[in-house]
């Protein structure tokens, strides 16, 4: 029982984990190679998928996404999907899919004349399944090597962290108020069950005693 | 559009539903001081009722209870800085 209880907790802990990896914004350094348009049928991996653009049909089988090709610092290539979140999940509000992707289109550099951008994301590149990181933003730096700090995230999670405490605080005084009394209510009613039991028992073992001549005490 | 109208409802629902609680609970909180404070009052106590109307007054004028507004304004707050620094800044 303790075993299940602590695989639900590891559960719930590691999909809230992966929500907000998500769904949090992140950041890439990395230099744009390509900007395209191509038609993408969505399948068992549509929920990795945003909606058409705000103000569109939405809800189509297939529909033509932009897309920004990228290589990081290190060599390491990167693919980012450019979709309206509209007024939907994840709470971003992007309406400027046609205005972010010419930027990234202006922004296009070779190896040889990097031009190095910070490109604002949330979601996950996995090839098993398709799916892009959607890009939100982007900037550009003069080197590679920037600092940067994720405050908005570490705002979100310390509010949740917070909000996450209280929760568990309130459950816990109104545990100790309301629910605590009623166990040991419980508890003392078996006791006194228990006690009159054993009582009848010593009793009627005497009544057995005095069968073989033993006196009552 | 109707995207955007789902999205005002849904907000406006939840925010409403939040606001009623925090109010409900609120008052409560107020009568609970109000209690507690006409209990700490010697020998010159006056009526209970009395004592409570006009406590509950000035928690209505109280900014305590103006901040519970904050529940809607907040939020919409929040979505109108987002959808400028997101798109057009």
């Amino acid at each position: 029982m303790r075993y299940v209880k602590w695989i639900l907790i590891l559960l719930i802990v590691a999909f809230v984990a992966a929500f907000f990896h998500y769904t949090l914004p992140g950041r890439d350094v990395a230099r744009i190679v390509d900007t395209e348009v191509r038609r993408v049928d969505f399948g068992e991996n549509s929920i990795f998928w945003a909606g058409a653009d705000t103000g569109q049909t939405a809800g189509t089988v297939n529909r033509d996404v932009r897309f920004i090709n990228a290589v990081r610092p290190n060599g390491r290539v990167m693919v980012y999907r450019n979709e309206d979140t509209g007024w939907g999940w994840p709470p971003y509000f992007k309406l400027d899919s046609s205005n972010l992707q010419t930027e990234a289109a202006d922004l296009v550099s070779t190896q040889a004349e990097p031009q190095w951008v910070v490109i604002t994301h949330y979601g996950w590149r996995n090839e098993f399944m398709s799916i892009f990181p959607n890009a939100v933003g982007v900037r550009r730096v003069d080197s590679p090597d920037v600092q940067l700090i994720p405050y908005l995230n570490i705002a979100i999670l310390v509010f949740f962290f917070a909000f996450v405490f209280w929760l568990w605080r309130a459950w816990d005084r109104f545990k100790q108020r309301r629910i605590e009394p009623l166990v040991d209510g419980v508890s003392i009613a078996i006791d006194n069950a228990d006690r009159r039991a054993d009582s009848t028992r010593e009793r009627f073992l005497a009544w057995i005693g005095t069968w073989r001549g033993k006196p009552r005490k | 559009m109707i995207a955007v109208l789902r999205l005002v409802f849904l907000v406006f629902l939840v925010q409403t539903v939040l606001f009623l609680l925090i109010s409900g609970i609120q008052r409560w909180n107020a009568r609970k001081r109000a209690w507690a404070e006409w209990e700490a009052l010697e020998g010159s106590r006056i009526d209970w009722d009395t004592y409570l109307e006009r406590e509950m007054r000035e928690y209505g004028r109280s900014i305590r209870k103006k901040l519970i507004w904050s529940v809607y304004i907040v939020p919409m707050v929040i979505v109108i800085l987002l959808v400028y620094f997101v798109n057009f800044a």
